[in-house]
C-alpha cells in the first residue's frame, strides 16, 4: 500500500515546491519507488524545480480528462531513475480537476509507487481541497515567520477536519544567526505554537536557490539543508534520526536533539 | 421642415439610410453628418454596413457621404450594399464577407507577448510581434515566425504538414513540434540568465529530422529545396 502524502503550507513562497522536489528525491535516493504530482494547475513550477519543464507533453489535466494515459505523462527523473514527476497543466485553472478525480488519479498510481507526494498549491480554496483529498498523510511546510505560522495552523486545522490523522511540521528557512540574536523565532517556539509533531528543520541555504534555479536537488549533498532533507525522506521512512546540526557546532544541536527524544 | 432630410432605421446586419430626394447634396451631407453627431455615443465604434434609400447617389456623393458618417461618428462602415438588390440574406452574406476578409487581412498577426499559461492558435500561419515566454504555446497549422524571443513551445504544422516551418529572432524554445516530430532543447541553466542576444534561427524538417538552424542564404536554400 503506498503512502499519499501532501505537502502544504497555506502562504506561498514557504518553500512547499522545493522541499517536494528534495524529499522525492530523498526517498528515490533511499530507494523507494517515488511519484511527485504537481497540483498547482495553472501555476506550475516543480517541473522547473526538477529540470524537466522542456520534457511535458501530458499533463495531470490530460490523464483526468482521458485525454492519455496516466504513464503517458509520467516524465521520468533526469537522476534518479525511480523518481517520477506528474506535471500540472499551465493552461487551465484549479477547477479543471475536482477532489473525487484527484482520488481515482491517486488510485490508479497507487500500484506504482512507494509513495505519492502531491505538492499543493498555496491557499485554501479548490486547489488545496483537490489535493488533500487523496492524502493519507500531510506533512506541513513554515518558515518561523509569524505569518506562515499563522497559516500553518489555520492549515492544520482544516487537514484535521479534513480527517487526515498524520500531520508532520517542516520548519524551512531558519537562520540560526537570526535565532542566536533573538531576532527569529526558534524550532522550538514554532512548535510550541503548533504543537503538531516535527519531522525536520531546514536552514536558510543560498545553495538552494541556486539548485532549484538549474533545476536539480539538494537532497543528499555536502550543504546542511541537504542532510536535512535527506533525513526528512529518512523520518518519512520510520527511521529514528536525530536532528541535524543546523550550524557547525554549538550548543542548540544538543538542545534539538533532546526535544527530538523528548518525543 | 416637413420631415427630416435623412431618417435612419436599422436592421440585424447595419443602417438604412432614407435621404430626402430634393434636398441639395451639400445641405443633405450636413443633416446626415448632424444627425450621425447627435447619435455618436449609441454607435459607440460599432462596424456596420449601410444602405442608402429615397435617392440615386453618384460613387463620389456616396463616398462622401461615407466619410460625414465616419467622421461625425467613428462608425466603422464595412461595405455599403446596394439598396436594389438588397435581402435580409444578401446582406448579411456581404457583412459576413467583408468581416471574413478583414481577418484574413489582419488575422495572422498578433501584437504582444504571449505568456506563460497563454495559448496563440491559428488555423493559417501567424506572424508574433512579441517575445513568447516560457509556459506560453503557439499552435499553428501552418508556418510561426516570431519577431522577438522564443521561449515557449512552438507547434507548426499542427494538421500534419511536415513541410511547415518556425522562426524567431532568438530561438530558445522549450519544445518545438512539426507535424509529428518533437524537440526539447538542452537546459543549460548555469550560465542562463535569461538575457539572449539576437541570432535569427529557423526550424524545418529535413531527412525525417528536426533542423534549427541560423537564418543563412545557404540554410533557406536548404529549406526551400
Amino acid at each position: 500500500m503506498s503512502e499519499v502524502i501532501v505537502i502544504t503550507s497555506g502562504k506561498g513562497g514557504v518553500g512547499k515546491t522545493t522541499s517536494t522536489a528534495n524529499i522525492g528525491a530523498g526517498l528515490a535516493r533511499l530507494n523507494k519507488k517515488v511519484v511527485l504530482v504537481d497540483t498547482d494547475i495553472g501555476l506550475r513550477n516543480l517541473d522547473v524545480v526538477m529540470g524537466l519543464e522542456n520534457r511535458i507533453i501530458y499533463n495531470l489535466v490530460d490523464v483526468v480528462e482521458g485525454n492519455c494515459r496516466v504513464k503517458q505523462a509520467l516524465i521520468r527523473d533526469k537522476h534518479y531513475p525511480n523518481l517520477y514527476l506528474l506535471p500540472s497543466a499551465q493552461t487551465r485553472d484549479k477547477s479543471a480537476v475536482s477532489p473525487e478525480q484527484m482520488r481515482k488519479l491517486a488510485d490508479s498510481l497507487a500500484p506504482m509507487f512507494d509513495y505519492i507526494i502531491l505538492d499543493c498549491p498555496a491557499g485554501i480554496e479548490q486547489g488545496f481541497r483537490n489535493a488533500i483529498a487523496a492524502a493519507n498523510r500531510a506533512l506541513v511546510v513554515t518558515t518561523p515567520e509569524v505569518s506562515a505560522i499563522r497559516d500553518a495552523d489555520r492549515i492544520i486545522g482544516l487537514l484535521e477536519v479534513a480527517g487526515i490523522r498524520k500531520i508532520d511540521l517542516l520548519v524551512n528557512r531558519i537562520r540560526m544567526d537570526m535565532v542566536r540574536r533573538g531576532e527569529m523565532m526558534s524550532v522550538e517556539d514554532v512548535l510550541d505554537i503548533l504543537a503538531v509533531s516535527l519531522i525536520g528543520a531546514v536552514p536558510d541555504d543560498e545553495g538552494i536557490v541556486i539548485a532549484s534555479n538549474h533545476g536539480e536537488p539538494v537532497v543528499g549533498n555536502d550543504t546542511i539543508a541537504g542532510q536535512a532533507f535527506l533525513n526528512i525522506a529518512r523520518r518519512l521512512l520510520g527511521e529514528t534520526v536525530p536532528l541535524a546540526d543546523l550550524e557547525s557546532g554549538g550548543t542548540l544541536l544538543q538542545r534539538m536533539a533532546a526535544l527530538f527524544r523528548r518525543k | 421642415m416637413a420631415h427630416s432630410a435623412v431618417i435612419i432605421k436599422s436592421n440585424p446586419h447595419g443602417l438604412i439610410l432614407n435621404l430626402d430626394a430634393e434636398l441639395p447634396f451639400e445641405e443633405l451631407c450636413q443633416a446626415v453628418s448632424d444627425k450621425f453627431r447627435e447619435s455618436a455615443g449609441f454607435f459607440k465604434r460599432a462596424s456596420l454596413a449601410l444602405t442608402f434609400r429615397g435617392r440615386a447617389l453618384t460613387n463620389e456623393q456616396e463616398a462622401r457621404l461615407v466619410d460625414e458618417i465616419v467622421q461625425s461618428s467613428g462608425i466603422h462602415v464595412i461595405c455599403i450594399v446596394d439598396e436594389s438588390k438588397e435581402t435580409a440574406e444578401r446582406y448579411k452574406k456581404a457583412v459576413v464577407r467583408a468581416l471574413e476578409q478583414r481577418r484574413e487581412e489582419e488575422g495572422q498577426f498578433y501584437r504582444g507577448t504571449l505568456r506563460s499559461g497563454q495559448v496563440l492558435e491559428t488555423d493559417s500561419s501567424v506572424v508574433v510581434i512579441g517575445d513568447v515566454n516560457p509556459g506560453a504555446q503557439i499552435v499553428s497549422k501552418g508556418n510561426i515566425v516570431i519577431l522577438g524571443c522564443c521561449m515557449g513551445n512552438l507547434y507548426a504544422g499542427a494538421s500534419g504538414n511536415a513541410g511547415c516551418f518556425a522562426a524567431a529572432l532568438t530561438m530558445k524554445p522549450m519544445q518545438v513540434r512539426i507535424a509529428d516530430k518533437i524537440a526539447r532543447s538542452a537546459i543549460v541553466k548555469k550560465v542562463d540568465t535569461g538575457d539572449y542576444p539576437i541570432d535569427p534561427k529557423i526550424v524545418y524538417i529535413k531527412d525525417g529530422h528536426l533542423q534549427i538552424k541560423a537564418i543563412t542564404n545557404e540554410t533557406l536554400s536548404d529549406y526551400l529545396a
